[in-house]
């Protein structure tokens, strides 16, 4: 019987292993392409569900493609005749296009909007190169469908800065001589720049990261307690752009010069092969010269 | 000092191990590593000193060179390197807080009581481990009850990390039992105080590999490292107690409480509102909790394979063997816990839940899924299996021991896993996975990512609970009428005489 307990006790866990890697086998994923107008309307969706392995569930998804559809192609056409002939007043073509225009799509740019001014006997001012380049499609102007505009792409962490953490992004400039940056990713109070460095760079990567703290106490005490820790090795100070720089690797691959300007705490951080991330702190002072 | 009573050392030794690991989170990434453990290993050693009677020169005088050995690595590797394997393989955020707290607790304990199966002294019987794997899943339960959805997905995101740290465990229990071993020859004063020497020594030859770091550091948080100390000094001298007067089974049993024990942390906080909003879901936390003192209990009460206990019942019923029991009833009893068995086993591959999930991955593009869980994924899942084990343990013991009469506590306990039941079927005990993108996944909960998981009702798990609830009153009406046949001839014979 004790057998048969222990027996059991092993086969139950037997099965728990195979349940739960073995019911897992097949997925039913969505995949396919979803085109979407630059105007917000789905123009078409060929999109399916599948059954799938579930180690390769992971590739499927749904694509979106951006285009503009023939029916806005055309008005954009007839707006930019109409802003034409706002520009040499001759308003009575330009009402009689952006009716056309509101007919089609009462949410079109400022077509409206332009067709009531006329309306009330003024001229109004031509939505010109400086219009489109404010009224980004899809979102200065209201789509008439119902279909929702296309979704901004957002990312856990968004990559797309607003408020105060936008000061930060000067700590990570978009390019620094021999790399190249990928878009920052950022969080209420800190943000973070990955580069990819040139073919002829010596390091394997450069991150540079900024965090805003409470006070300039705080983001020292940070450096001290985050930074200085983890990369402890070959310590030094090093003076660039006025800052008082700690340069320090953690003894395996990585290095970094770190500095504080106020109650932000700037972190740069390089890689390379193991065993040469002392030889890397030249390279990191001529990034840190780049910054602010 | 005295060394504490067994009620007093179990109640050391939870407080010391939730607190170390409460402080530990916070503290893990202000010094190295080592530092910390040398550290908390030295303030410990003030700390148990600093309550030690004796003058430990004295008792260290009196002591064999090969019991303090065995005392000072014991030591070295249980509150040494044990801890600091899991400081090693830890992040403040990876694993998460709820996988990082079972692996070191719940893990533990299971790793405990899987070296006690290697040794002859030790080792637990088919009760015991099915009190084991309860209260592991209670803990899994509760702690998979702290958010949803959920980030307790073990071996999923860090399965090295989380292997460290069961093997982190095993270092602890082979250290304890070197321990344990040097403390029954030299008493656990001096055990206790020259294996946190130990510990101390280790981290702080560790610490000359890394460094201290930043001693500013360390002036900030002294607080930390005093309580941390604190709690290492607690532990080990509970942990030590209950180890020398129960072994290593139940000693390991703490270990299951710990979660109990920090999920009432953040109960006290939403009461008083300190930290705000509570994340936890109570009734499936609370549950949980019930399984883990259910788990534990069965520990407790059953006394090991040939121990006194079983002697104690076998002379108490020689005078009248097997009166009031019934055979038939056990019988029954163990055929319905073997069917159960059985049956919860084949449930774990069954559906437990229908999920879907609907994301956006970080270049824009939508990722929409559905699949099926297994019962092994879901808390409730494993109920029936193991009400069914606990069940046909309790009427082994009780067909094959002297008495005929099988334990009331462990089928008690089964019953309370059955009443858990209907609380566990929405608890998951994966939510992430491997094929999920990871973006989608770290969105879970936003609104960039839906996840939604629908309980699936299989008729063979049904069954197999059924099964396990006849199992668990079949034996418990078999043994409570063999205790009141007793309390009834213990009546009658007072008033004859």
């Amino acid at each position: 019987m004790k057998r048969l307990v222990m027996a059991l006790l092993a086969v139950s866990l037997s099965f728990a292993v195979v349940a739960s890697a073995g019911c897992q086998k097949k997925v039913d994923v969505t995949s396919g392409t979803r085109t979407i107008c630059t105007y917000g309307e789905v123009i078409s969706e060929d999109v399916d569900t599948i059954k799938v392995p579930a180690d390769k569930a992971g590739g499927y998804r749904v694509a979106a493609v951006t285009r503009t559809c023939d029916r806005h192609r055309k008005l954009e056409t007839l707006y930019a005749a109409a802003q034409l002939d706002i520009t040499k007043n001759d308003l009575i073509a330009a009402r009689a296009k952006l009716a056309q225009i509101v007919t089609s799509d009462g949410g079109f740019k400022r077509a409206q909007q332009q067709l009531e001014q006329i309306d009330a006997k003024k001229k109004p001012a031509p939505d010109t190169g400086g219009a489109q380049a404010t009224t980004k499609p899809g979102t200065g102007s209201k789509p008439t469908t119902s279909a929702p505009g296309p979704a901004p792409v957002p990312s856990p962490g968004g990559t797309n800065p607003t408020g105060p953490v936008e000061s930060l992004l000067r700590w990570a400039p978009t390019s620094l001589t021999g790399y190249a940056g990928t878009p920052p990713v950022l969080d209420a109070t800190s943000m973070s720049r990955q580069y990819r460095p040139g073919a002829t760079s010596k390091t394997a990567s450069l991150v540079i990261a900024a965090e805003q703290f409470r006070d300039a106490t705080s983001a020292k005490n940070a450096l001290g307690s985050q930074v200085k820790t983890h990369y402890s090795r070959d310590a030094s100070t090093v003076s660039v752009n006025g800052h008082s720089a700690y340069f320090g690797t953690d003894g395996r691959r990585f290095a970094v010069l770190s500095f504080t300007d106020g109650a932000v705490m700037v972190v740069v951080e390089m890689a390379q092969a193991p065993d040469q991330q002392a030889g890397l702190r030249d390279e990191l002072v001529a990034v840190v010269k780049q910054l602010p | 000092m005295r060394f504490p009573s067994r009620l007093f050392a179990a109640l050391l030794a939870i407080a010391g191990a939730s607190a170390w690991f409460v402080v530990s989170t916070v503290t893990m990434d202000e010094i190295p590593d080592p530092a910390i453990v040398a550290v908390a290993a030295i303030a410990a050693l003030v700390f148990v000193s600093a309550f030690s009677g004796t003058p430990i020169r004295t008792r260290l005088a009196n002591a064999s060179r090969p019991d303090s050995a065995s005392a000072f690595v014991g030591g070295a590797l249980a509150w040494g390197g044990a801890p600091l394997i899991v400081l090693l393989a830890r992040a403040t955020d990876a694993p998460s807080g709820s996988e990082s707290l079972f692996f070191t607790t719940a893990g533990w304990a299971i790793a405990g009581v899987v070296v006690a199966c290697a040794v002859r002294r030790e080792r637990p019987g088919p009760l015991h481990i099915a009190g084991a794997l309860f209260a592991t899943l209670g803990a899994a339960a509760l702690l998979a009850s702290w958010e949803r959805p959920s980030s307790f997905s073990p071996f999923v995101k860090f399965p090295v990390q989380e292997i460290e740290m069961l093997a982190a465990g095993v270092v602890f229990a082979v250290g304890s039992l070197a321990l344990l071993q040097a403390s029954r020859r030299l008493g656990p004063r001096t055990a206790l105080w020259l294996g946190i020497a130990g510990a101390a020594l280790l981290g702080i030859v560790a610490t000359t590999t890394t460094g201290i770091g930043d001693l500013g550091t360390y002036q900030r948080i002294w607080p930390q490292l005093t309580l941390l100390g604190a709690a290492l000094a607690s532990l080990s001298t509970g942990w030590l107690g209950v180890l020398s007067s129960d072994g290593l089974v139940r000693s390991a049993s703490l270990l299951f409480i710990p979660p109990v024990a920090v999920a009432t942390l953040s109960g006290l906080e939403r009461v008083t509102g300190v930290y705000g909003v509570n994340p936890i879901i109570w009734p499936a936390a609370l549950a949980g909790a019930a399984i883990v003192v259910a788990g534990v209990s069965v520990l407790w009460v059953v006394p090991r394979p040939g121990k006194r206990a079983d002697e104690a019942l076998s002379e108490r019923r020689a005078t009248a063997p097997f009166a009031g029991t019934n055979p038939l009833l056990l019988k029954v009893g163990a055929a319905c816990a073997l069917a159960a068995s059985l049956a919860g086993a084949v449930s774990l591959a069954l559906p437990a839940f229908a999920s879907s999930v609907d994301g956006l991955l970080s270049n824009g593009e939508v990722f929409r899924a559905s699949w099926t869980m297994a019962g092994a994924e879901s808390a409730a899942g494993w109920l029936p299996l193991l009400v069914g084990l606990l069940a046909l343990s309790a009427a082994w013991n009780g067909l094959t021991g002297p008495a005929r009469e099988a334990p009331l506590t462990p089928v008690l306990v089964g019953l309370i896993g059955v009443a858990a039941y209907p609380v566990l079927v929405s608890t998951p005990l994966a939510t992430w996975n491997r094929w999920i993108p990871a973006d989608v996944q770290q969105a879970y909960g936003t609104e960039y990512a839906r996840l939604v998981m629908y309980p699936v009702s299989d008729p063979i798990r049904l069954v197999a609970l059924a099964l396990a609830c006849a199992a668990c009153l079949a034996i418990a009406l078999s043994t409570g009428r063999a205790i009141m046949h007793r309390a009834t001839t213990h009546t009658e014979s007072k008033e004859t005489t």
